[in-house]
């Protein structure tokens, strides 16, 4: 896994704050960076920049399409592992041997989407532009050209691209892309002031089943949010219960709700939601290198979410997890205790207070707990095994021959 | 919205999408001619007389910020404007903040904060050293972000505040010539100030003064980034990086501010502050404060104070929902105006952020709430590649709603090693409202200003030729500032017009904080007198309407910051009316 791996996960895990979270990993300096700055005074500006909507692009030119094929294949298979940084390598490389291969160019374009930092979406831009260049008709490139152009808030552009990518048949009934396709198009709806329009395009691509919890949760906030400035309230906090459904701890969510009860005259609610999107936008909102070496102001805001918000087991076991990450055992067994008064014996917090009994050093302790775990398949039993032994491990400082002794104990039946 | 966009193509991916690298080998299916992939022609200039010509050359000034490749926070942001009558002569002259030599810095250059006198059809002349408005430029202390300008003593001229990285200065206009007058005035906040509110929040008749400061910045560890590539990647910091330094209240005490931060519930509250605009955004009589703070949540202090004298501000940004965007978190917020944009006769508010992010408009929704159109607007997704420094609310083309200019600018200048696509350089924004609150961006055809690109910083709207309508002066980094004359009202041709320049009492001579109100053939409109609003900035004070034909305002109502009132009119169109209060 390469350096910049934590940052590429919480770029995918936050996507909203990917410029802040590149900026961090770029900008974000240890104290111990620091190079002998050039004399003088601060270094005159770049040269003048071009457009980067409109930058000037040549034809692409057929290369050795045989060994750019191969190198795809390579990419793809990459890209399958969750390789992103190898499967970029492999995708630019097949385009070097062959710039007119459009698998490649589009299967980059859409990694650099997917990918959503600095500078990534007008790279992407470029790719889906050079594609169409080597083939005009290419309806994935205009799709992903006319994401591009949304991304980059080149509405008027993007819109006809997007809609002559969905007339293609394999396009529209691809899953993926179609669906982004249909919300990119309801945003811009929404952005040039139809409301129905965008209202119906989130519909429409909702409908698009099955999508992943987050993403139907950010098109039911999307409806909300429209719905909200049409003033239907009602509807609108329900798309929002929803959307709270399948991403409790989005923020986003948290201020669409408390904004609808204040406007229906729910201070209550309101006050509540405002209290836990607060803590969620503080969890969420600061990726400085400060905040990220403050263990401790991590724990403190889990500690008041759960206070806060004693129903939501995600808190719950973020804060266990986030006791665990800093070696706090007693603390996380104390936290899962009282999960599992209120909650049963919940397979996740077995296996969270086998960890912490683990992490302590305790694997009696850890064994006992683990046996109540309800019957599972086996590879689902291993996996969870293989997580109390390498809390065990990491926090008391064993080898990986005293892991897989014990490993093997745990097998035994 | 691009949380959304973004997650959804995050997301994706998973899907199945077997067929999908097929796609690629298959015709359009439907036989439709691909759309262009570069048509330009919605960007081509239009052959009209242009809405602004830049005066170009009308200062002679290059900004100075003192940097010395060391990359401390500090020498990137600045550029701010202030636009005041130093001279008493009537008309506008202009003042430009400058920095000062920063750690590292080798070398010599001219740091004097500069004034300039307004002689007249756009010519200017630099009366820095006559003025004495200059510092020495030799530190932190001397290094200016903005400018204020109120009547603070009240003796009808305007006295001028320098926000500095270090200690702040008070000047007072004697005649035209400033004198250091900190120590006997007060209001010598040593945060790193980047704007100062002047208003009377306890309605006691003189000004107080809330201090916007930004970061502690730590000059022992400057630049940030990537540097294993290089030192050529060397940058600037995210404000992050520093803890936020906090904001300060003066209580104007018999001539005198006293610090009351602590006193106030104002220390301790945690922002990065960039910007700050008045309002009384909630329409109970009294004047609010809204803060723009960088990647921390805004403030928005509420004027809660119940009888002359009181002093209780509040900070509702949460409750208003205006402290984040729609996303829920913080962004980049530097800029920042009210404006009624849709013709409720309410303020909605601008608050503009780094690329990336959209700047975000909240529309007021009245009871003291805010809903976020930043995409309804119009003004959302076309900024979403930029980065907004100063933004004005006025009304370029005298058709009676407010338009909206905002000056772009990158705030690390290697950007483009950083993030091949993006630019330190960016054009100017122009936004036309078609009178409900919707936005079109308008390009080169308003004027060449527009065709360019540039590191821009504070706006400072005014009437710099007495005209009738509104001029702007826009602040650059590296560059000196565009000085934008509005030809809507050329040779006295155009629309009907109506101006209003306001004259308090006592200690509040300048009416910072009034709200006016205009009826106009059956049609009203409402304004405010601010002096500061949005990055770095101080504006005109006099308000300019237009009148959509109407021959005169049948009635002028203002409300005075004291929480007296006064009806005025008619008041005949196409001159400026100064009001007194009774």
């Amino acid at each position: 896994m390469s350096a910049a791996a934590p940052a590429r996960r919480a770029v995918r895990a936050a996507p909203r704050r990917a410029a802040a979270l590149l900026a961090a990993a770029l900008f974000g300096c240890s104290r111990g960076e620091e190079a002998a700055p050039a004399a003088g005074r601060t270094p005159a500006p770049l040269p003048d920049e071009t457009s980067l909507l409109d930058a000037p692009l040549e034809r692409p030119q057929r290369g050795d399409t045989a060994s750019a094929l191969v190198l795809y294949r390579q990419a793809r298979a990459a890209l399958d592992r969750d390789e992103l940084d190898g499967a970029q390598s492999l995708f630019e490389a097949a385009l070097q041997a062959d710039p007119a291969l459009n698998l490649a160019r589009n299967d980059l374009g859409f990694l650099l989407l997917e990918r959503a930092g600095r500078g990534a979406f007008g790279e992407a831009l470029r790719h889906f532009r050079l594609a169409r260049l080597a083939a005009a008709d290419d309806a994935l490139a205009a799709c992903g050209e006319g994401l591009a152009r949304r991304e980059l808030g080149d509405l008027e552009r993007a819109r006809p691209l997007l809609e002559f990518a969905l007339r293609d048949l394999a396009v529209s009934a691809e899953p993926g892309r179609g669906t982004l396709a249909r919300a990119a198009l309801a945003s811009i709806a929404a952005a040039q002031g139809d409301v129905e329009g965008a209202l119906a395009g989130y519909a429409d691509a909702l409908e698009r089943a099955p999508l992943p919890p987050g993403t139907a949760a950010h098109f039911r906030l999307a409806r909300a949010e429209l719905l909200q400035e049409r003033g239907a309230l009602e509807a609108a906090a329900s798309e929002v219960e929803q959307a709270l459904q399948l991403a409790p701890e989005e923020p986003r969510g948290h201020l669409l709700m408390a904004q609808l009860a204040a406007r229906r005259g729910d201070g209550e609610r309101a006050a509540v939601e405002r209290r836990r999107h607060e803590l969620l936008r503080a969890l969420q909102d600061h990726t400085a290198l400060r905040f990220r070496r403050d263990a401790a102001r991590t724990l403190e805001l889990r500690r008041a979410l759960v206070a806060e918000w004693p129903d939501h087991l995600g808190g719950v076991v973020a804060l266990a997890e986030e006791l665990l990450a800093q070696r706090q055992h007693a603390d996380a067994l104390q936290v899962v205790a009282a999960a599992r008064a209120t909650r049963g014996a919940l397979p996740l917090l077995i296996v969270l207070a086998a960890r912490a009994h683990a992490g302590a050093g305790d694997l009696a302790a850890a064994r006992q707990v683990f046996a109540a775990l309800p019957p599972c398949g086996p590879a689902e039993r291993l996996a969870a095994v293989r997580l109390v032994l390498a809390q065990w491990q990491r926090d008391q400082g064993k080898s990986a021959a005293e892991l897989a002794r014990e490993l093997a104990a745990w097998s035994e039946p | 919205m691009s949380r959304v966009r973004r997650t959804a193509v995050r997301r994706l991916r998973a899907l199945p999408c077997a067929a999908w690298p097929l796609v690629a080998l298959l015709p359009g299916s439907c036989g439709d001619a691909p759309p262009g992939a570069a048509s330009s022609d919605d960007h081509a200039p239009r052959s009209r007389e242009p809405l602004f010509v830049e005066h170009a050359g009308a200062v002679d000034f290059t900004p100075q910020w003192g940097g010395s490749g060391r990359k401390h926070l500090t020498e990137i942001t600045g550029g701010g404007v202030a636009l005041f009558d130093a001279d008493g002569d009537g008309d506008l002259d202009l003042f430009l903040p400058q920095g000062a030599a920063l750690p590292g810095f080798v070398g010599s250059a001219d740091f004097r904060d500069r004034l300039f006198r307004n002689d007249g059809d756009w010519r200017f002349t630099d009366v820095t050293d006559a003025s004495g408005v200059s510092d020495a430029g030799r530190g932190i202390d001397d290094y200016t972000y903005a400018a204020a300008c109120p009547d603070f003593d009240g003796d009808g001229d305007q006295d001028l505040y320098l926000c500095n990285v270090g200690r702040n200065r008070f000047l007072r206009n004697d005649g035209g010539r400033f004198v250091d007058a900190t120590a006997e005035w007060g209001g010598d906040s040593s945060g790193w100030s980047t704007a100062a509110a002047f208003f009377d929040p306890d309605r006691d008749g003189d000004l107080d003064l809330y201090v916007v400061n930004y970061v502690d910045e730590d000059y022992a560890h400057p630049g940030c980034g990537p540097l294993e590539r290089g030192p050529e990647y060397r940058s600037f910091c995210h404000p992050d990086e520093f803890p936020p330094a906090d904001d300060a209240l003066y209580r104007n005490e018999g001539g005198r501010l006293v610090d009351v931060t602590r006193a106030a519930g104002i220390a301790g509250s945690g922002g990065a502050g960039l910007g700050a605009v008045l309002s009384d955004y909630d329409g109970d009589g009294d004047v609010d404060l809204f803060v723009a703070n960088d990647s921390t949540p805004n403030f928005l202090w509420r004027n809660e104070a119940r009888a002359a004298g009181e002093l209780a501000l509040r900070e509702v940004a949460g409750e208003a929902f205006v402290a984040v965007d729609r996303s829920g978190l913080s962004t980049a917020a530097m800029g920042c105006d009210f404006g009624d944009l849709d013709g409720d006769l309410d303020f909605d508010l601008l608050v503009t952020n780094l690329d990336l992010e959209e700047n975000t408009l909240y529309r007021n929704l009245g009871d003291g709430l805010f809903e976020d159109r930043s995409s309804a607007s119009g003004l959302g997704p076309p900024s979403f590649l930029w980065v907004g420094f100063g933004a004005e609310f006025f009304d370029g083309d005298l058709d009676g709603d407010l338009d909206l200019l905002v000056a772009n600018g990158h705030v690390c200048d290697n950007i483009h090693l950083l993030e091949p696509t993006q630019t330190f350089r960016q054009p100017p924004h122009w936004y036309v409202n078609d009178s409900t609150g919707r936005f079109t961006q308008r390009g080169a055809e308003i004027g060449g200003y527009f065709a360019g690109r540039y590191v821009g910083r504070g706006v400072a709207i005014g009437d710099l030729d007495d005209d009738g309508d509104a001029d702007a002066v826009v602040a650059h980094w590296e560059r000196g500032p565009a000085l934008l004359e509005n030809r809507t009202r050329r040779a006295g041709a155009g629309p009907a017009w109506l101006g209003i320049e306001l004259v308090g009492s006592g200690g509040n001579r300048s009416a910072l904080g009034a709200h006016v109100t205009i009826e106009a053939g059956g049609w009203r409109q409402v304004e405010e007198v601010r002096g500061t609003s949005s990055y770095g900035a101080f504006h005109d004070l006099r308000l300019l309407f237009a009148l959509r034909g109407a021959a005169a305002a049948e009635r002028v109502t203002v409300r005075w910051p004291d929480g007296r009132s006064s009806e005025h009119g008619p008041l005949v169109a196409g001159r400026y009316h100064r009001l007194a209060i009774p």
